[in-house]
C-alpha cells in the first residue's frame, strides 16, 4: 500500500506534495525538515496568496495552513481551497482559540493542531490523513439506508437522490455511522476510524463534525432518521424507516 | 429600594405640610390671643368711644364704628338698647355679657335726639377660629391640600428624577459591557449638571472602548508573538530528541515546561476573552448531557492518574446559557480535581435541581486547601502542583457570575473537596419532565453510571 501511495520517499521527486502554509518562516523550514526525516515530501510557503497560486498550478496532497496570517488568513484559504476541491486540509490553530478551530472544521478542514505542538504529534496526524485519503476501496461498499445512500469511492452521500456536500470527514464519520445503524459507536471508536487518530483529552472535534453533519442532511429531533448523542460517549444512528423497509 | 423619586416627593410633601402646619399654628395662636384680650375688654371705654362717635356722626356713623370694632374683636358684639328693649338695629340680643367693672353701673349712650341707650358688651361666641369654622370639617381642607401638593410635588419630582433615570438605564448597558450604548441626544443637550455628566460617561465610555479594544488586539498579539517562538522551540526541542544521544529526560523537560508557559498563555488569553459579558450567547441546553460530555472528555486525562469518576446524573435540567463557556467553567473544575485528588480514588460528580437553580457539586477526595476555601476562586493564586497560571477556577466563578450564578467551595473534612456550582434553570425546566432531545438518552440519563472509559 505504501508504495501506491504517491507520497511514499522517492517516488514523487517531481513535487513537494505537502504545501505549509505559516508566516512564520523558520517554523516553516523545521517543518519541512521534519516531514523529510519522516520520509515526506513538503514544500513551505510564507505567503498564503503565493500559497494559493502554487496550489492550484499543481495540486497538492496535504495542506498544512496555519490560522493566524497577514490576509487572506488560514479560515479564509480554507474556504477558496475547498471551493476547488476535497484537497486534505489540517489546520494549526492556537490553543484556547475553539472558535477558529470549530470554524475550521465547519468549513470542512479535516483535522487541526494546537499550536505549540510535538513533532510526534505533527507526524500522526499528517500520517492520519494521508493514510485515508484517496479513499480506500478495500472495506466500504456502497451503502443504502432508507432514503440515504453512501458511495465511498467517491467519498459521496445521497439524501432522497440529492447529493449532499460533505467534507472528507464529516463523509467518514457518516459513513462509520451508517455501517451500524442503532448501535452507539464510542467517540474514541468515530475517532479513530474516521480521523485516523486516538481521541485526545477534551477533544471535541468529533462532536463538531457531527454537528455539521446533522446540520446539512437536515436532521431534527423527532425525525425518522438522527444521530443521537449518548451523553458524551457516544453516537448512534437512528433510522425508523430503514428497519421496516 | 427608595427611588430618587419617592425621596424628592418626600421632601416635597414634607416641606408642604410643615408650610400648613405652621400656617394654622400661627392663625390658632392670633385667635387665642384675641379671645384672651375679650377678657381685658372695658365695657364703660367702649361706650365713650361710642357716644363720641354718636356725637361726631350721629347714628349712622355708629354702624361703621361697630363694624371697625367687630373686625378688632370678631368674638365680641356691641349692642345698644332703649328703655324699652329696642335694640337701635334690631338685632336680637345674645351671648354673654361681659361683666362692667366693679360697683359701676353698665354704660349708657346718649343719641343725639336725647335717646337713652343702655350698652350692652356680649361675647358671641367662645372663640372664633374662621378658617376652621367655614370649612367645617378640618379633614376636607387638609385632604384637599395634601392632595394638590401631593400630585404637584409627584410630577415635580417625576420630571426632576427623569433625566436621571435615563442615564442610569444608559449606564446599565454599558456596565453590561454594552461599549457601544448612545447616550440620549436629549440628555447630551441639557445645559445643567445632568447634561454635564452624560457627557462624561459619554466620553468615558468611548475611551473605554478604545481601551478595550486595544487591549483586546495587545493579549491577542503577545499571545501569538509567544507561540510562534514557543512552537519553534517545542519543534527544536523534539528535533533535537530525534538525533539521539542521552538528552532524553531533559529534552522531555522542556517539552513538559513548553506545555506549562502555553497553558499559562492560554489561560490568561481565556480569562480576559471568555469573561466579558458581551457575546454571550444564550441557547437552551441539558446541564445534564453537557456534564456527562465534559467527563467523557476529561476521562482520557483522569486515567493518566488513575482516577475515575462517578457520574450522579439527574434528569435533564435545562439551562439557558452558553454552552463553550459554561463546558469550560466544568472543565476547569474537572481538571482541578484531577490535579488534586490522589491516584486511584474517585471523583463525585452529580447534578441536581433544587428550587430552580440548577446545581453541580464536583467533589474529590483531595486534602482541599488549608485555609479559606474562597482561596481557590481568586486570579493568580496557585494550589500545590498546580501548573498553569491559576485561573482555572476564577474563569470557572467569573463565568457561572455572568450566567447570574455562583461557584462555591467547600472543605469536607475526611471527605475532600466540594466545588459547588449554581445557576438559575431555565423556567419551564421544572415543569417539564423530561423533554427528549436528540441529544440526550433520557433512559441512560437518570441512571447513575460509572462509564468505562474502555473501547467497545
Amino acid at each position: 500500500m505504501m508504495n501506491r501511495h504517491p507520497l511514499a520517499a522517492g517516488t514523487r521527486t517531481d513535487r513537494s506534495c505537502i504545501l505549509i502554509v505559516d508566516d512564520d518562516v523558520e517554523l516553516g523550514s523545521m517543518l519541512v525538515r521534519l516531514l523529510k526525516l519522516e520520509g515526506l515530501a513538503a514544500e513551505f510557503q510564507s505567503s498564503s496568496r503565493d500559497a494559493l497560486h502554487r496550489h492550484s498550478q499543481c495540486p497538492f496532497d496535504l495542506l498544512i495552513l496555519d490560522v493566524m496570517m497577514p490576509p487572506p488568513d488560514g479560515l479564509e484559504m480554507l474556504q477558496q481551497v475547498r471551493e476547488r476541491g476535497a484537497t486534505p486540509v489540517l489546520m494549526l490553530t492556537a490553543r484556547g482559540d475553539e472558535d477558529d478551530r470549530v470554524r475550521g472544521l465547519d468549513l470542512g478542514a479535516d483535522d487541526y493542531l494546537a499550536k505549540p505542538f510535538g513533532a510526534r504529534e505533527l507526524v500522526a496526524r499528517v500520517k492520519a490523513i494521508l493514510r485515508r485519503s484517496p479513499p480506500t476501496k478495500t472495506e466500504s461498499e456502497p451503502l443504502r439506508l432508507g432514503s440515504l445512500s453512501i458511495e465511498p469511492s467517491t467519498m459521496s452521500a445521497y439524501l432522497d437522490g440529492a447529493r449532499i456536500a460533505l467534507t472528507a470527514a464529516e463523509f467518514r464519520v457518516l459513513d462509520v455511522l451508517a455501517r451500524s445503524p442503532g448501535e452507539i459507536q464510542s467517540r474514541d471508536r468515530l475517532c479513530r476510524r474516521a480521523l485516523g487518530r486516538p481521541l485526545e483529552a477534551f477533544d471535541r472535534s468529533i462532536d463538531t463534525h457531527v454537528s455539521c453533519i446533522r446540520r446539512k442532511l437536515r436532521l431534527a429531533q423527532g425525525a425518522p432518521m438522527d444521530i443521537r448523542s449518548a451523553r458524551g460517549w457516544g453516537y448512534m444512528l437512528v433510522f425508523a424507516g430503514g428497519e421496516s423497509g | 429600594m427608595k427611588s430618587l423619586f419617592v425621596q424628592l416627593w418626600l421632601a416635597f410633601l414634607t416641606v408642604m405640610a410643615m408650610t400648613l402646619g405652621s400656617s394654622l399654628a400661627v392663625s390658632y395662636a392670633n385667635a387665642l390671643r384675641r379671645s384672651s384680650d375679650v377678657e381685658q375688654l372695658s365695657p364703660a371705654l367702649i361706650a365713650a368711644s361710642a357716644q363720641q362717635t354718636l356725637d361726631q356722626k350721629g347714628v349712622d356713623g355708629i354702624t361703621g364704628w361697630a363694624l371697625d370694632e367687630l373686625h378688632r374683636q370678631p368674638e365680641v358684639q356691641i349692642y345698644f338698647v332703649d328703655s324699652s328693649g329696642r335694640e337701635m338695629f334690631n338685632r336680637r340680643v345674645h351671648g354673654v355679657s361681659i361683666p362692667a367693672e366693679s360697683g359701676r353701673q353698665p354704660p349708657v349712650v346718649w343719641a343725639p335726639d336725647g335717646t337713652r341707650y343702655k350698652v350692652l358688651v356680649r361675647r358671641t361666641h367662645e372663640l372664633v377660629f374662621d378658617f376652621w369654622t367655614i370649612l367645617f370639617r378640618p379633614w376636607m381642607l387638609a385632604g384637599l391640600i395634601l392632595s394638590i401638593s401631593g400630585f404637584g410635588c409627584a410630577s415635580l419630582a417625576w420630571l426632576m428624577s427623569q433625566p436621571v433615570r435615563e442615564l442610569r438605564r444608559s449606564v446599565r448597558a454599558i456596565a453590561r459591557g454594552n461599549l457601544e450604548t448612545r447616550l440620549n441626544d436629549r440628555l447630551l443637550a441639557r445645559g445643567d449638571e445632568l447634561g454635564g455628566l452624560a457627557g462624561d460617561i459619554q466620553q468615558m465610555t468611548s475611551d473605554l472602548q478604545i481601551l478595550v479594544a486595544s487591549r483586546e488586539l495587545l493579549l491577542r498579539n503577545v499571545s501569538h508573538e509567544l507561540r510562534s517562538p514557543l512552537t519553534r522551540l517545542r519543534l527544536a526541542a523534539d528535533l533535537a530528541g530525534r538525533q539521539g544521544g542521552d538528552q532524553g529526560p531533559a529534552l522531555d523537560r522542556i517539552g513538559r515546561e513548553i506545555e506549562r508557559i502555553d497553558a499559562i498563555i492560554g489561560q490568561i488569553l481565556y480569562f480576559s476573552r471568555s469573561t466579558r459579558p458581551d457575546d454571550l450567547a444564550h441557547e437552551m441546553l441539558d446541564l445534564s448531557t453537557l456534564l456527562a460530555e465534559t467527563v467523557e472528555d476529561a476521562r482520557i486525562e483522569a486515567d493518566k492518574n488513575e482516577i475515575r469518576f462517578i457520574l450522579e446524573s439527574a434528569k435533564a435540567i435545562f439551562v439557558n446559557a452558553d454552552e463553550s463557556r459554561l463546558r469550560a467553567a466544568i472543565e476547569n473544575v474537572l481538571r482541578n480535581g484531577i490535579r488534586h485528588a490522589p491516584p486511584g480514588s474517585g471523583i463525585v460528580v452529580r447534578s441536581e435541581l433544587v428550587d430552580g437553580i440548577a446545581k453541580v457539586q464536583i467533589v474529590d477526595e483531595g486534602d482541599g486547601t488549608d485555609g479559606d476555601p474562597e482561596w481557590v476562586f481568586l486570579p493568580f493564586r496557585r494550589g500545590s502542583g498546580s501548573d498553569g497560571a491559576g485561573l482555572g477556577l476564577a474563569i470557572t466563578r467569573r463565568i457561572l457570575e455572568l450566567h447570574g450564578g455562583t461557584a462555591a467551595a467547600q472543605n469536607w473534612p475526611g471527605r475532600g473537596f466540594c466545588v459547588e456550582l449554581a445557576l438559575p434553570a431555565a423556567s419551564w425546566s421544572t415543569v417539564t419532565p423530561d423533554p427528549v432531545t436528540s441529544r440526550s438518552e433520557s433512559a441512560e440519563a437518570s441512571q447513575v453510571s460509572t462509564v468505562n472509559a474502555a473501547d467497545t
